[in-house]
């Protein structure tokens, strides 16, 4: 038990050298962006009316705990991210290691998306069965969430692997863009310091 | 239950367009009358960054809800509404990238230790900021059109 805790905190832990406000912020862009873009290409396409709808508000909440569980596993994967580009001083890291390292982050946010849906998906099941239905409904919502997590898990990790992907190309985009704002970082001793020798 | 997440999406746009800006009204009074070091503009900054993002996930997850809400009833994208629709959703798109570049900005200058940060460009990252402040207002103002006219 301890050691899953461990592994949980472990991977939403910050990594050394990154302030929190970037992970906070990158991990909540990449969420957002991406539930923007699915509303923006049926909006544009047309197929906006009624898709998300189920004809009562239960849809609404089904839709936000949806999202928390996404802005989670994006937290997870950008902090996982931004660990494995370089600790504190990806900003100097080549493009293509921030795009392969952004790829890694979606395929850690692609399973922690797949694993913590299957705990809201059984918890929500628990409560509904010890307050409004017989406890035998359990083991069957329990046997389809394992069944669902393994076959899940192959479509998570490539979906979330090439999610993280167009994630990490954009980042750099965007880091570039943001370096092109305020100019390059000086060169200082502290840096240069924790540079790695090439 | 409806009117609760409505209420938290138009809550979490208030505080960006709010938080925005207040940093701006700041940044005037910064250069009129100089705070006390470049540090306390970028605590500020930070604090703004931490309400910004959770206000836009606030914001995305209930404005979907408030689509979910329309059903079938919702106007096409042809119709007029439609179109106001999609001015919004293009101008929360040029939010989202502007904000990314911008906490990424904020970062580049934190980083830089004190005594070095006088080769980048700390203006530009207040204009940053001041766009924000144009770009949430032009995308509350197309909202407010689709609620009322």
């Amino acid at each position: 038990m301890r050691t899953i805790l461990s592994r949980i905190h472990d991977l939403f832990s910050i990594p050394a050298g990154i302030p929190p406000v970037l992970v906070w912020g990158m991990a909540s862009f990449h969420a957002a962006t991406l539930v923007f873009i699915v509303v923006f290409y049926l909006q544009l396409s047309g197929g906006l009316r009624g898709f998300f709808s189920d004809g009562q508000d239960a849809g609404t909440v089904i839709g936000l705990i949806a999202f928390v569980v996404l802005w989670l596993s994006s937290y997870a994967g950008t902090a996982r991210g931004l660990e494995k580009a370089g600790a504190g001083r990806f900003e100097t890291e080549r493009m293509i290691t921030l795009i392969s390292t952004g790829s890694f982050g979606g395929f850690v946010s692609g399973v922690t998306f797949l694993l913590t849906g299957a705990v809201v998906v059984l918890g929500a099941g628990l409560v509904q069965a010890i307050v409004v239905g017989p406890v035998k409904d359990l083991p069957p919502l329990l046997a389809l969430t394992v069944i669902g997590v393994g076959f899940g898990s192959f479509f998570a990790t490539v979906i979330g692997g090439l999610l993280g992907l167009v994630a990490g190309v954009l980042d750099t985009l965007l880091l570039k863009t943001a370096i092109a704002v305020v100019g390059p970082l000086p060169q200082t001793p502290a840096a240069d310091a924790e540079t790695p020798a090439t | 239950m409806a009117f609760l997440v409505r209420s938290v999406h138009v809550g979490s746009v208030t505080f960006i367009l709010g938080g925005a800006l207040l940093l701006v009204v700041v940044f005037y009074l910064h250069r009129t009358g100089p705070l006390t070091s470049t540090d306390v503009l970028l605590k500020l900054m930070e604090a703004y960054e931490y309400g910004f993002w959770a206000a836009i996930g606030l914001t995305v997850a209930p404005g979907v809800g408030n689509v979910a809400h329309f059903g079938d009833g919702l106007p096409g994208p042809d119709s007029t509404w439609g179109v106001r629709f999609t001015i919004k959703l293009a101008l929360v798109a040029v939010l989202l990238a502007l904000s990314a570049v911008r906490v990424l900005a904020l970062h580049l200058v934190t980083r830089t230790p004190p005594e070095h940060r006088s080769g980048l460009r700390i203006a530009n990252l207040q204009g940053l900021y001041g766009a924000t402040a144009v770009v949430a207002n032009g995308a509350g103002a197309v909202a407010i059109a689709m609620a009322h006219f």
